[in-house]
């Protein structure tokens, strides 16, 4: 799972000796880096780019931001081409005689209205995306996320259009090896912290994580217990300021089963770093069936409890 | 082409030292003042830095606890803004403006006075809070309620020196737009004035409406926290965002007060070495006054992960991308400037064509990050940081570092050692990228900011970051060295124009320019000056 | 103020006397900008601390 990326062969050579090409050049091979590393899921060692991700969300910001990262490629080519041919051409020590002009009214303008334009075509399908991202009517299931000092908690409200009822709360911090490790002079590598998969997880594993059903638009209600933080799983691109008094949501719907981090993104304080976000997608069936199983849990360790000690009644008020 | 009146001889009475320099009401040696504690904060807030990139060098935590990274990383931002950026460009405002409009001092040369010695007693408050039970302020430069409110004494003293560093801006300002608006010489206009006047009058304003602003929101946050007060408590009826709004009203101004005068000294620079007038100057006096006023419609693009409305955050998504036109306009301006010109390569434009690469760089994702869909990717984490890093280090402050270098020999009259000021901007161009392109890739894997601890997968790039900050840090030694020895040392006298194709007042005085210059204004003779010809 | 000399006789002011009248009366120019621009900012001051009375805070 966590891959190495390989370079491709002579991805940073410069063969040319003209500037200009050599300048397109090493973009183009930048570009075709990036676009080559863009498969992985959790983050990789010199990871370059943004991941695609595994919702259709997060696959459309990929695509606004590869058009946008080209469009200030190719503006930067051009504006650093001019400014290096400039640089060759017009030296003073090769005897270059400098013009006088100093304004063209025409080209201030043409400078002016064509970046504008350019700005619009990226403006609108940001905007429509912008939309898409907010609008989470229509969702399947219902998720009420905290943030607190330094975990998160996991809170489900509904399911298929029922309430979801004796389903413990999931508290999820992070998980003990990860924890140990991190200490000043623990003496543990992080190095050594691994997922059952064999991936490293250091600081990306909790003790519980979210599970969601694959396939089910979920709506992620997120606010703060004291002060804020933030909710971000990358490979949904649903991220969203976790606000004490406010609620704020925002939605995912994840095709793909698998095993997702993110982290807090909001400094929280002293364990800001120490608080990921970790979440589970089952297959539908396969949720189902653990949905159904913490309820039950629920219900043997209710009974379980009632069953031990009568319960003590409260000490009389004092004074 | 002495255009220059006699001077009216007064006694050049001798001062002590404490009366030169605690009681001074001279423009160049208040300038001088300035730009000497900045650099010395230079050094205070690059040892954060320091520390920061030590612990970032690998996974897990090696040097510190996470509470002292975040009073780190806090305070690093606060001391770089408001101790190296704002002092720095105010400095070479006092040291310039007077000289470059004729006049013989700034307006208020006594507030000038106050104006600066502000700082020192502001800086001492806000650094003794590491010393404090409870440390240094850790909410990062933003002081977001209500984690701020967690923290202990230190608060009420960041508090106070934060509104003492705006009121010195303040001040400053007010001397500023006073000055340039009534002491030009007579035939000075506005519109022949110099980049660098003009940038300093419009960030002024900038400064005058938001420093204030910023003192609003630290006011309430101190009577939140004393005065039981709930402005950002949302337990009682108030709103933790109504903080941010207010505190992004100033910041977002308050970063184009760090750029402007910055695209003034650019624009000082390269017509001089390319031997060419400034392409589109009252084009470019337009979009320096077009950024200044989208500047204060933008500031929401810091908090579009907040949950607010759809339709705000599309009409900021818009403003912020509008913004990069003005910006656009000026880079090519400067390299149209160059084009056909007579090019040379003296150290002041090697700084200045690094800024025009950087600050673009920086540009660059700035756009990137306009667009809401994907800023919700990039948001708070270290492509935030890259980006900021180059437009302030690869921006602001290679411009700061161009002017110094540009100005110097008019300042002390030498001039300095080619080898070794080539050498501090070789070595500080190539490490920067190496410290901050990387940040690029690790926002785009993940990486949040404000972090002092990481999984594995984000490893090699922070080695490499780190390895890039060491190296920029010790590189700045250099620029120590190479001012220490122009100033006191250097035998190479500076002649009055310094460089060959330099227009504008300050280069008809002598090298180093008389402590009292200017007594009398001078005749200004429209061909001596840079935009001397109205008909661009 | 700078320090003047005394005038010899009452002939017409000399070209350096006439900047200097010209540059005192600036400098006073420039002491009623400064007020005007320092009442700008103690208003935006305000401003920013009615502000939160003015927007809607939920309750």
């Amino acid at each position: 799972m966590s891959g190495y990326s390989n370079l491709p062969e002579g991805a940073m050579t410069m063969s040319s000796s003209n500037c200009k090409r050599r300048i397109v050049g090493a973009g183009a091979a930048f570009g075709s880096l990036l676009v080559s590393m863009a498969a992985a899921a959790n983050p990789v060692p010199w990871q370059m780019n943004l991941d695609k991700g595994v919702t259709t969300v997060s696959h459309q910001i990929w695509d606004l931001h590869m058009a946008a990262l080209w469009v200030c490629v190719a503006l930067g080519v051009v504006v650093f081409g001019a400014m290096f041919i400039a640089i060759i051409r017009f030296r003073r020590s090769k005897g270059a005689v400098a013009e006088t002009w100093s304004h063209n009214t025409l080209l201030e303008i043409g400078w002016t209205v064509v970046p504008v334009l350019i700005l619009i075509g990226l403006a609108t399908p940001a905007t429509i995306l912008t939309r898409e991202m907010y609008n989470a009517t229509a969702s399947q299931m219902t998720v009420k996320v905290t943030g607190y000092q330094w975990l998160w908690r996991y809170d489900y409200i509904s399911y298929d259009g029922k309430p979801v009822t004796k389903v413990p709360t999931i508290y999820s911090r992070l998980a003990w090896d990860s924890n140990t490790a991190r200490q000043l002079d623990s003496g543990v590598s992080p190095y050594t912290v691994k997922a059952p998969d064999g991936s490293n997880d250091y600081l990306l594993n909790v003790t519980h994580p979210l599970v969601i059903p694959a396939g089910v638009k979920v709506r992620f209600l997120i606010t703060g217990g004291d002060v804020i933080h933030g909710w971000w799983v990358p490979d949904f691109a649903a991220k969203r300021d976790a606000i004490p008094g406010i609620m704020n949501d925002t939605w995912a719907k994840v095709d793909k089963p698998g095993i997702y981090r993110g982290q807090c993104y909001v400094l929280c304080g002293q364990d800001h770093s120490a608080m990921p976000v970790v979440v589970k997608v089952l297959p539908r069936d396969q949720f189902n069936a653990w949905l159904a199983e913490q309820q039950n849990a629920a219900a043997l360790d209710k009974a379980a409890r009632t069953a031990q000690v009568e319960p003590q009644k409260p000490a009389p008020a004092k004074g | 082409m002495s255009s220059t009146a006699q001077a009216v001889h007064y006694e050049e009475h001798h001062q002590s030292f404490f009366e030169r320099w605690f009681m001074s009401t001279n423009h160049k040696d208040i300038g001088t003042l300035y730009l000497s504690f900045s650099f010395l904060m230079l050094f205070v807030g690059g040892s954060f830095a320091m520390l920061i990139r030590a612990e970032l060098f690998e996974p897990g935590m090696q040097l510190m606890q996470p509470y002292f990274f975040n009073e780190l990383t806090s305070m690093h931002g606060l001391v770089m803004i408001f101790g190296v950026i704002m002092p720095s460009f105010v400095g070479l405002a006092n040291w310039m403006i007077p000289m470059q409009i004729g006049a013989p001092d700034m307006a208020l040369p006594r507030l000038n006075n106050l104006s600066f010695w502000i700082l020192p007693f502001a800086f001492v408050l806000l650094l003794s809070t590491f010393f404090m039970p409870g440390g240094a302020p850790a909410a990062g430069w933003t002081m977001y309620p209500p984690l701020v409110l967690q923290g202990g004494e230190s608060i009420a003293f960041m508090i106070f020196a934060i509104h003492l560093m705006g009121i010195s801006s303040i001040l400053g300002s007010i001397n500023i737009i006073a000055t340039i608006l009534n002491l030009r010489a007579p035939g000075l206009d506005l519109l022949k004035m110099p980049m660098f006047c003009w940038s300093w009058l419009i960030t002024s304003f900038l400064v005058i409406a938001v420093m204030p602003v910023l003192a609003g929101a630290v006011t309430m946050m101190l009577f939140d926290r004393y005065f039981g007060t709930n402005f950002f408590n949302a337990a009682a009826g108030g709103d933790p965002v109504m903080y941010q709004h207010v505190f992004w009203f100033f910041g977002h101004p308050e970063v184009y007060i760090m750029i402007l005068p910055a695209f003034g000294i650019i624009s000082e620079i390269v017509p001089t070495f390319s031997r060419k007038p400034l392409f589109g100057y009252k084009a470019m006096v337009y979009a320096i006054a077009c950024i200044a006023f989208l500047s204060f419609i933008v500031w929401s693009h810091h908090m579009f992960t907040v949950g607010m409305p759809l339709g705000a955050e599309v009409f900021f998504m818009y403003s912020t991308m509008l913004i990069a036109v003005p910006t656009g306009v000026k880079i090519f301006n400067w390299v149209t400037t160059m084009w056909k010109g007579s090019l040379s390569f003296e150290v002041p434009m090697l700084w200045a064509i690094a800024f025009i690469v950087l600050f673009s760089i920086g540009g660059f994702s700035g756009v990137m990050m306009a667009l809401v869909p994907a800023d919700f990717q990039y948001n708070q984490t270290y492509f935030i940081v890259a980006h900021f890093h180059y437009v302030l280090v690869g921006g602001a402050l290679f411009s700061i570092l161009g002017a110094v270098y540009y100005w110097l020999p008019k300042w002390s009259g030498h001039m300095y050692s080619n080898f070794w000021s080539k050498l501090h901007f070789w070595s500080s161009a190539i490490s920067v990228n190496v410290l901050f392109f990387p940040q690029h890739f690790l926002g785009l894997a993940g990486m949040p900011r404000r972090i002092p601890d990481y999984n594995v997968a984000f490893a090699d790039w922070n080695m490499v970051s780190s390895i890039g900050g060491f190296w920029f840090g010790v590189t700045q030694l250099v620029f120590l060295g190479v001012v220490i020895h122009t100033v006191f040392f250097s035998k190479a006298k500076a002649t009055s124009r310094v460089w060959e194709h330099a227009y504008g007042l300050e280069w008809t005085l002598p090298s180093p320019a008389p402590h009292h210059s200017f007594t009398v204004p001078p005749v200004v003779d429209d061909s001596q000056l840079a935009h001397g010809d109205v008909s661009h | 103020m700078l320090p003047r000399d005394e005038r010899m006789d009452e002939k017409a002011k000399s070209q350096t006397d006439a900047a200097m009248d010209a540059q005192m009366r600036r400098k006073a120019g420039a002491r009623r900008t400064a007020w005007i621009i320092a009442a700008l900012a103690l208003a935006f001051f305000i401003a920013s601390l009615v502000q939160g009375h003015l927007a809607h805070i939920p309750h």
